[in-house]
């Protein structure tokens, strides 16, 4: 009882802090939406997976995780008729391929928001029905993120691109003295808008799955489905799967927060959050070694004065899960790398460019642009790139990821001689020996 | 451990709403809806293992017992064990929290995110509070039965000004 006053106490003080601070409520209603509510259509600060993250090597962002605030739970916007099955009242949405396409299908969420229904509360009070409404104005147009260019293949584009630099006299060729000083350490270019974040996620789901084949309609809806209705997101950084050569271009894998060093015959890039990327551009080779699926494919390039043209092939088959889609043994990129110069000419950082070729996910070559800004350069004594061994406690139990704790079996303690639980599991059942103890530190604070 | 976790459920609503307060962003990379996070529990206990992983660094610790005079064990005669989870191990380090100021024996109190199967382990929510150390005997002071580090004099809150 002494306790519960105490708590009553706390709660009353709690609450009436809450109440000066104006949050709202963790259970919320439904709420209709007023014409074109203003919707971000990235996630929240705070959010998980959200940006705001620090170049490799930077100071980390301290504290707990982070999370949006309360969830709203939107209703169908004014004027948008629900439909009769969407995928969050569907039985079965394998049968509801004619309205895939329909972004009301999704009941306007985008990407981010479907992959993180149930992370933020959207899936609201009597899952998976009572989700939450997105914002169905809040999209972009399909020209804004289709390829530019006439070309079918990579190679087609990437030899178009060698030619355009020969008939120049190049390509270009650096020495140690003259390669360009881009080394350092990048983030991407959260404040400008580079035209591109459709592959975060941004647009209305039903936008990229049109961008898809129907193999991979039906990969993306199924991604969509398990992530948003059934909560049993694959993610492959949860298990320490690889994170694949497609993921250098999701938001929440951090990839594009790289350390950058130049070399006349190796430009690599390094980062990660819960695995390390590495990706090598292999300058002045005129083909690919490895002729085999790689996690990051193999990148050939050559220099067209200061632009950096890359072709990478030979990319293993992977998801870019997150509500996203999957890609196939087909994909293949051409990438430019280019200086951004400020107003006085000085070097700030990397506007970058991919084209993706996919003839077997894509029904056409799709774009994705990003600025790259470099936030210090090698001479900085506080940065370094951390090297990241993916380790993970967690495992899908009854279908879904979960992170087990020293009593599940599953459970692997990497800091607690994990090669020795073995031995004495299987080896040394039932021997007379010393019983673990807890540390004398931990036990003797008593003594 | 029923009572704390009774006192820790009646005040979880507010908690939830003030965790706001006290979060700042950080990457995750697996989803954190196996949490659940209308439930907010605080719990103070033994540091038993610093765990630094890149991505997501961990505290594994021993309860207090009720009365704050022993190590809380179950029925089955086992300490009674739980794990927290926070952010990278660098992005923690820059909080101050480290395997060496988190070494075995420190005592602190954290507010969590329990796992949804009512597992021993969660997701750190907004402010830690460290308890101090006694100068003379260089072991830790300890907060009275039913109160949390915050409580004693000289104890220091990380990430945040208010536990």
């Amino acid at each position: 009882m002494r306790t519960l006053s105490r708590a009553g106490i706390v709660v009353a003080g709690m609450l009436a802090l809450v109440g000066v601070l104006r949050f709202e409520s963790i259970s919320v209603p439904t709420f209709a939406q007023a014409g074109a509510a203003p919707q971000a259509g990235a996630p929240p600060q705070g959010a998980p997976g959200g940006r705001g993250a620090g170049a490799p090597g930077a100071p980390g962002v301290p504290g707990g995780r982070g999370r949006g605030g309360p969830p709203v739970i939107l209703g169908p916007p004014q004027g948008v008729t629900p439909l009769a099955i969407d995928l969050f009242s569907s039985k079965n949405f394998y049968k509801d391929r004619a309205n895939w396409l329909d972004k009301r299908y999704y009941r306007c969420n985008n990407a981010i928001r479907l992959y993180s229904m149930w992370d933020r509360g959207l899936i609201g009070p009597k899952p998976p029905e009572s989700a939450s409404w997105g914002n169905c104005d809040d999209d972009w147009p399909r020209e804004r993120i289709v390829s530019p260019y006439p070309h079918k293949t990579a190679k087609e584009h990437y030899e178009a691109l060698l030619a355009q630099a020969k008939a120049k006299g190049g390509p270009t060729v650096y020495t140690k003295a003259t390669v360009p000083d881009w080394d350092g350490y990048y983030r991407r270019d959260q404040a400008a808008d580079r035209g591109s974040e459709w592959i975060y996620g941004v647009t209305q789901a039903s936008t990229v799955l049109a961008l898809l084949t129907p193999e991979y309609q039906k990969r993306m809806v199924q991604t969509a489905y398990h992530e948003a209705v059934t909560n049993a997101p694959q993610w492959s950084a949860s298990f320490c799967w690889p994170e694949g050569f497609i993921r250098w271009w999701s938001q929440p894998s951090q990839a594009g927060n790289f350390q950058l060093t130049m070399t006349p015959w190796n430009v690599q890039f390094l980062s990660g959050i819960a695995d390390n990327f590495l990706r090598q551009v292999m300058v002045g080779k005129t083909a690919h070694v490895q002729k085999v699926p790689q996690w990051w494919g193999e990148t050939l390039g050559f220099w067209d004065g200061t632009t950096l043209v890359t072709w990478t092939a030979n990319i293993q088959a992977w998801q870019l899960s997150h509500a996203m889609f999957e890609t196939s043994p087909l994909l293949e990129t051409v990438e430019t790398f280019k200086p951004a110069l400020d107003a006085s000419g000085k070097f700030i950082g990397l506007d970058h460019e991919t084209i993706f070729y996919d003839s077997e996910a894509f029904t056409v070559p799709v774009r994705a642009s990003f600025r790259f800004v470099r936030a210090a350069t090698t001479e900085d004594p506080a940065r370094r790139y951390t090297y990241i061994q993916c380790l993970s406690n967690i495992f899908n139990t009854d279908g879904r990821p979960k992170q087990v704790t020293a009593a599940d079996p599953r459970f692997v303690d990497y800091y607690g001689r994990p090669w020795a639980k073995n031995w004495e599991k299987y080896f040394e059942a039932g021997w007379d020996k010393p019983a673990d103890e807890l540390p004398a530190s931990v036990t003797d604070i008593f003594k | 451990m029923r009572t704390r976790i009774l006192h820790a459920t009646t005040t979880a609503a507010a908690l939830a709403a003030l965790a706001v307060l006290f979060e700042t962003p950080v990457s995750t990379h697996h989803s954190f809806a196996m949490y659940d996070q209308n439930k907010v529990v605080t719990l103070t206990g033994v540091m038993k293992q610093f765990v630094p992983q890149a991505n997501h660094a961990e505290l594994h610790f021993i309860l207090l017992a009720p009365d704050h005079k022993a190590l809380q064990k179950g029925a089955d005669g086992k300490y009674v064990e739980w794990g927290v989870e926070m952010a990278g191990t660098a992005a923690i380090a820059q909080q101050g929290i480290t395997g060496t100021s988190f070494g075995p024996g420190t005592v602190f109190s954290v507010h969590l995110n329990p796992l949804r199967d009512g597992s021993n382990f969660g997701a750190r929510v907004g402010v830690l509070a460290k308890c101090p150390t006694d100068a003379a005997t260089k072991k830790p002071v300890l907060p009275a039965a039913g109160k949390h580090c915050d409580s004693v004099a000289g104890a220091t809150l990380i990430g945040g000004t208010a536990f």
